[in-house]
């Protein structure tokens, strides 16, 4: 499970026609990954659920034909960080674990979904997450990443990138992307490889593509867009909306969502915008961003090589110093 | 003497690291160190042939420690050959195996956390989840219950022992 960001700029989705219990049960974060599991596209999902609502949830997923399979609790830290031996370990999930019995009430239960029992139980194999237990966190063997990623259905490019540079000390993930992606040969970032905002609905993916003009992630993506037009129209159009919005990035689930648009011209990308949000994971809270909130104030972002000026009204509010690895993007439709 | 250092070398070179690794004792607010993993992983994921070789590689040197005089250094380095292998076997999709080196690490050394958590992934890994648990939950008890207890060879009956599993 993901700490929640910090805003809710973009809506959660109603569906009209399939899925409709889900969120009502527990909003629409992963809708789309619930949706591609009940329709087969997807073989098996892992989800977070209220631990005391269990039953209900399991209710909700067989009327879909789905199991779901019991993993483990995740409860809010107790501790802080600096208490923690490895906390170093610590990337996205900051929680402590807690051992599921049926009368189980605190928490989250992580949960293992899918038509098939076995391939839940297979994924829940290698499907851990660094919790604090005895006030220590241990990663999975590196291996389990590549193995989960495939009972997920990730793309095999995919996994071997993020086996590669997934490594929080040493990469950026989302910066690796980015210079692994062509836009000499395609000029634009595909929006089917958006996965900014794969915990916040709007997003096909749920994995970090190896580039955001990923052929395999694409030919997923568009398949499971085929799907929705089916069973629920009305989701793909709000995913047009939204996937489609600039970003400036700075980190895995770390970005300022913008409402507008992103213009190139030479060296200089401009981005004017009506709205803007900052996300970060309150795991990392560490790293975010004090000047961010000041972008807010203005309605017009350039970013040059070393620098990112706000302004509003043409005026300039803000001079900032641009780190390397953060990049503007917007994803387009192919 | 010379020809087990010169296979070991030739093994670390193979492996592409070193095989070493600092004992993270109970209480330790260090890191777990996870290089073997790590590593290993990188090294030969997705090269069958070559993680067979390893295998090969890694059992010889395990062969020839366990004809050197047994002391303290020898142990620990027949600790981390075991720990080297689990995590090839691993890797490679062995479970089985894998457990079965966690366990002679942890007979080959009492003193480390690490091989007591190669061991419990090995065992969610075979789908033994409340194995898994019990350890995890309970990591530095049954490390402490290892230390104390009088066999030199951890095994699966041990463990059960340990885990209060058997009378």
């Amino acid at each position: 499970m993901n700490s929640p960001t910090t805003e809710n700029f973009l809506p959660d989705y109603m569906p009209k026609h399939y899925g409709k219990e889900y969120c009502v049960f527990k909003g629409s974060a992963q809708y789309p990954m619930f949706v591609a599991t009940a329709l087969g596209i997807k073989s098996v999902y892992d989800d977070w659920i209220p631990t005391e609502k269990l039953d209900e949830f399991k209710i909700i997923c067989k009327q879909y034909g789905l199991h779901v399979e019991p993993d483990i609790i995740f409860a809010g830290p107790s501790v802080t960080k600096a208490e923690i031996a490895g906390s170093a370990q610590i990337t996205t999930t900051f929680f402590e674990g807690r051992r599921f019995s049926s009368s189980s009430k605190e928490g989250s239960i992580h949960v293992f979904v899918s038509q098939s029992k076995e391939k839940a139980v297979e994924a829940k194999k290698t499907g851990w997450y660094p919790l604090i237990i005895g006030g220590r966190i241990f990663n999975k063997p590196y291996i389990d990443n590549v193995r989960f990623g495939r009972l997920l259905g990730y793309p095999e490019c995919c996994i071997d990138f993020f086996r590669r540079f997934n490594d929080w000390g040493r990469y950026n993930h989302p910066h690796e992307t980015c210079k692994n992606t062509l836009f000499k040969e395609r000029p634009f970032a595909s929006f089917y490889c958006n996965n900014f905002l794969m915990d916040k609905t709007y997003s096909y993916i749920h994995h970090l593509p190896c580039s955001y003009t990923c052929h395999e992630t694409i030919q997923y993506a568009v398949k499971l867009e085929q799907a929705f037009q089916e069973v629920e129209p009305d989701f793909v159009e709000q995913m047009h909306r939204f996937a489609s919005l600039p970003l400036l990035v700075f980190g895995e689930r770390h970005f300022i969502l913008f409402d507008g648009t992103l213009t190139k011209e030479n060296e200089s990308i401009t981005i004017n915008f009506n709205d803007a949000e900052y996300y970060y994971s309150i795991s990392r809270e560490e790293e975010k961003i004090p000047w961010a909130g000041k972008i807010f104030e203005a309605d017009t972002l350039e970013c040059i090589d070393s620098e990112i000026i706000a302004k509003k009204k043409s005026e300039t509010l803000h001079t900032i110093k641009k780190n390397k690895e953060w990049f503007p993007i917007q994803f387009n439709k192919l | 003497m010379s020809s087990l250092q010169d296979n070991l070398r030739a093994l670390e070179a193979f492996l592409g690291m070193e095989i070493m690794r600092e004992p993270l004792e109970a209480g330790s607010k260090k890191s777990y160190n996870e290089i073997f993993a790590y590593a290993l992983c990188n090294r030969f994921v997705g090269r069958e042939e070559q993680i067979t070789q390893a295998i090969q590689e890694t059992k010889k040197c395990i062969v020839l420690l366990m004809g050197e005089d047994q002391n303290q250094q020898i142990q620990r380095k027949t600790a981390l050959l075991f720990s080297a292998l689990g995590n090839l076997y691993y890797i490679a999709g062995d479970f089985h195996k894998s457990l079965g080196c966690f366990m002679k690490s942890l007979s080959n050394e009492k003193n480390d956390l690490i091989p007591w958590v190669e061991l419990m992934f090995a065992y969610r890994a075979v789908g033994e989840f409340d194995t898994f648990e019990e350890i995890h939950f309970n990591l530095e008890k049954y490390y402490h219950a290892w230390q104390k207890h009088p066999s030199t060879a951890f095994n699966h009956s041990v463990l059960q022992e340990i885990l209060g599993l058997k009378n």
